[in-house]
């Protein structure tokens, strides 16, 4: 009879232990992806930015003489693919979801620096307050998107990292899609020299 | 002896090295004044006045507004060197982002300033391109450059507001800083929340490191007394070796208590504008 109590009693203890480790390492996973999707709000935030100055821009340019239409009529347009996204949140954790979105932003960000070059060959326009001021808001809107991005990747991996390693790895993928590998930003083309993440 | 003194020319020829290989001029660690020049760009008593000015400024509102001046970026973009200095020097009060600093880098011949995510309403982009614009290319072009930091300065405490006794004349305007606007988006931590575990690992970690500074100040005492005697060239002073760890004691000390600056937990992300010249 005591050697049963003992056993049950051992069971419990060791019941008990996993329990505590399981729940340890579940709060970790909780508290990194929390980062990861704070992260991600930055993110969206500072697209959403660039995506609201666009209407300004394109009928700033329009009133210039001669604008090439086909230049700012491209901008509307990857804007509108931008603004036509309706992914939800958990995109981090939906790779296809978010290779869209990513594909949606750099779609607009090549059509914005083809139609900020072609403003080179109007210098009345270049030379306009308000086009200088739209311009500094532009350069100052793709660094912050820049450094959120960064800032995602890093939030990322430091996510991935935890979450690949043994044995966390065996709870994550007892919650399924929960706490799927998070995507990361691929460096926009044109920018190979990446900024490299040390904070 | 032989022995230590290769090990000292190992160690010597080592950190040379990294000097050397560093075409990527490495972030400093924050400085320790509101004003920095390590370009030679300004006239000492300019850097000394923008120091003065902007720690009371700092004193009156809160607001950490920082110079830094130095010659080069290296191979490192502009805004990235900036943001990243931002982060490691915590500029602005944490929570509150309200920190911003004018950076000039005459060899790149680059001008930025860097805005705290509180200042991103108070200081926006084209504002802050304005000022770059404006007041500061075209005096550096004029071979102005204390009064085109100065009056940059003049311009930024002008948008952020709050100066006690506006040096640009004026009545002094008492407090009406705007207070900055927090970010409604949750903070971005730099580090992940950690655990009790990682907190006690490395509670550990710097009690080893302390250990290990404690053991090369001993050495060094213990080398400082040892040489000389043992017919060593080259340290002629008999200084006994408490000089040494006086020294290394006295800068530490020094830089906890001199009322320096000290960056207050703020957050930039890459708002604000580049200029060049």
């Amino acid at each position: 009879m005591n050697r049963g109590l003992l056993v049950l009693g051992g069971l419990v203890i060791v019941i008990a232990i996993a329990a505590m480790g399981l729940a340890g390492t579940y709060n970790r996973l909780v508290t990194l992806d929390q980062a990861v999707q704070s992260q991600w709000a930055q993110v969206e935030s500072v697209y959403q930015r660039r995506a609201d100055l666009i209407p300004n821009l394109v009928s700033t340019v329009k009133g210039a003489a001669n604008f090439e239409k086909s230049t700012y009529v491209a901008v509307a347009e990857a804007r509108s693919k931008v603004g036509q996204l309706n992914l939800g949140s958990g995109v981090p954790n939906d790779p296809e979801a978010f290779a869209k979105f990513s594909a949606a932003q750099d779609g607009l960000s090549s059509a914005l620096s083809h139609l900020l070059a072609v403003v080179e060959n109007y210098p009345n326009l270049k030379a306009s307050q308000n086009f200088a001021d739209l311009q500094a808001q532009l350069e100052g809107t793709e660094n912050r998107i820049a450094v959120e991005r960064m800032r995602f990747n890093k939030a990322a991996q430091t996510f991935n990292t935890t979450r690949d390693s043994f044995p966390t790895v065996l709870v994550a993928g007892l919650f399924g899609a929960r706490f799927n590998e998070k995507a990361y930003f691929k460096s926009q083309p044109g920018s190979e020299t990446a900024p490299k993440v040390n904070f | 002896m032989r022995v230590l003194r290769g090990l000292l020319a190992l160690l010597i020829l080592t950190v040379l090295g990294t000097a050397a290989n560093a075409a990527e001029v490495a972030i400093p660690p924050s400085p320790a004044h509101w004003a920095t020049d390590t370009a030679g760009f300004l006239k000492p008593q300019t850097v000394a006045d923008l120091d003065a000015r902007l720690r009371a400024y700092q004193a009156e509102t809160g607001h950490q507004i920082l110079v830094y001046v130095a010659p080069t970026t290296g191979t490192t973009p502009t805004e990235d060197w900036t943001v990243r200095a931002f982060a490691r020097w915590k500029v602005g009060r944490k929570g509150l982002d309200d920190g911003l600093i004018l950076f000039v880098f005459p060899t790149d011949r680059k001008v930025r300033i860097e805005v705290g995510y509180g200042f991103e309403q108070t200081v926006p982009d084209a504002t802050a391109a304005r000022i770059i614009r404006d007041t500061i290319t075209p005096k550096i072009r004029a071979g102005q450059p204390d009064e085109a930091v100065t009056a940059g300065v003049d311009e930024i405490l002008a948008a952020v507001g709050g100066e006690a006794s506006g040096k640009a004349g004026g009545a002094p305007s008492k407090v009406d800083a705007p207070a900055p606007v927090p970010r409604a988006t949750p903070q971005w931590e730099p580090y992940p929340a950690r655990d009790p575990g990682e907190t006690f690992g490395e509670a550990i970690g710097i009690l080893i490191g302390a250990l290990i500074a404690v053991g090369i100040v001993f050495l060094l005492i213990k080398l400082a007394r040892w040489l000389p005697d043992t017919g060593g060239t080259y340290v002629s002073s008999h200084d006994d070796g408490w000089g040494i760890a006086g020294m290394l004691l006295g800068s530490v000390v020094g830089s906890v208590t001199s009322g320096g600056f000290s960056g207050g937990g703020g957050m930039s992300g890459g708002g604000g504008a580049t200029g060049s010249w």
